[in-house]
């Protein structure tokens, strides 16, 4: 087997999982290809060391998440900047709101199946803010702890937990509807 | 809710979601660009690249013994010859500039005038005009930078996130 197609077989079998985390700390498909194609190409720089190491999993998630981090503190700054200037807490419970109310379907009187669900589930995740959903992705989907989170995100423990703690209350709000309306 | 139960039910309900699945297209993306890696990559390197020995310029001593006499003949030739017509050229060199300063003395001293004109006119402005101001100046340039560059660091800092450093 040739190198490329070594690399080849090293991405198909590895690109959900890099594409997986990208989408879910970035909720944008098209940056988060931009990001998973930068982690591979940085894989192919060292895939001599990593191509055939149990650790890739590992490292390509480590790499993805700080390839995340820095593309949301590099070019989302800007207009975070400005949108959110007049951003305050009173701002952010009606926020909540309109994501919530997006998130629910027309179709919200009909039964819900636990795909549904799980799609407007995906959705709110999607629709909260950077600030909430990146801290909750990390800490719920990529176990990290509330110390590493802070570490990472380079802000304090207690605004780490109050983050996480309103993401998940939106989250726990659009599961409470749906069982409410299944 | 309790805040315990609802990380519980919360944490449940998005370890319970399907993971996302790449695009197609990400494959064939990714590994056009590492065709393109490898490709600049070559090319960066051939530059750099010592030639194989076969490439290797040949230096004279490594010429064919026909060719050494050759082209030593050749220099010999045009040694000669150089040394032949040396002296003519020389006396219509010589000559012709002659010619030519006798031409362009008068008009070469004339532009020297008025290129000192300008200078002493020149001077005369800036002791009258600016060797004044021209401390004030400075330090009002100086300050102004240092503001201006204080600024697009702070401007930086809060809000481009450093990416205008990147």
């Amino acid at each position: 087997m040739t190198d490329a197609a070594r690399f080849e077989a090293f991405v198909r079998e590895y690109q959900d999982m890099v594409f997986g985390v990208a989408l879910r700390l970035l909720a944008n498909a098209a940056e988060a290809e931009d990001v998973s194609q930068t982690v591979f190409l940085k894989a192919f720089e060292r895939f001599s060391e990593i191509g055939e190491s149990p650790a890739a999993a590992g490292w390509l998630k480590t790499v993805a998440t700080n390839a995340c981090l820095n593309h949301l503190s590099r070019y989302r700054a800007r207009w975070r900047f400005f949108s959110e200037l007049q951003r305050d807490d009173a701002n952010e419970a009606e926020q909540l709101d309109a994501v919530l109310v997006a998130a629910v379907p027309a179709t919200i009187d009909v039964d819900i199946d636990a795909g549904d669900r799980q799609r407007r589930l995906e959705c709110v995740l999607q629709r909260l803010p950077d600030h909430q959903r990146v801290p909750l992705v990390l800490y719920h989907f990529e176990d990290k702890s509330y110390q590493e989170i802070a570490a990472l995100l380079g802000i304090s423990l207690a605004k780490v937990k109050t983050d996480i703690h309103r993401g998940r209350e939106a989250l726990r709000q659009a599961l409470t509807k749906n069982h409410g309306s299944a | 809710m309790d805040p315990r139960e609802t990380d519980d039910v919360v944490h449940r309900a998005l370890r319970a979601l399907p993971p996302p699945r790449a695009p197609h297209t990400l494959l064939p993306r990714i590994m056009a660009a590492v065709a393109d890696r490898q490709t600049a990559d070559l090319r960066q390197g051939s530059i750099g690249q010592v030639p194989a020995a076969g490439q290797a310029p040949r230096t004279w001593f490594a010429w064919p013994l026909v060719w050494q006499a050759g082209s030593f003949a050749a220099l010999l030739l045009l040694s000669a010859g150089i040394a032949w017509i040396w002296p003519a050229a020389w006396n219509v060199v010589s000559s012709s500039s002659a010619l030519a300063w006798h031409f362009a003395a008068p008009r070469i001293l004339n532009i020297v005038a008025d290129a000192s004109a300008v200078v002493t006119f020149g001077s005369i402005v800036w002791d009258v005009f600016f060797q004044p101001v021209v401390t004030y100046l400075m330090v009002w340039i100086v300050l102004m930078s240092i503001a201006c560059t204080a600024f697009g660091a702070a401007l930086g800092r809060v809000a481009l996130g450093g990416a205008s450093q990147s």
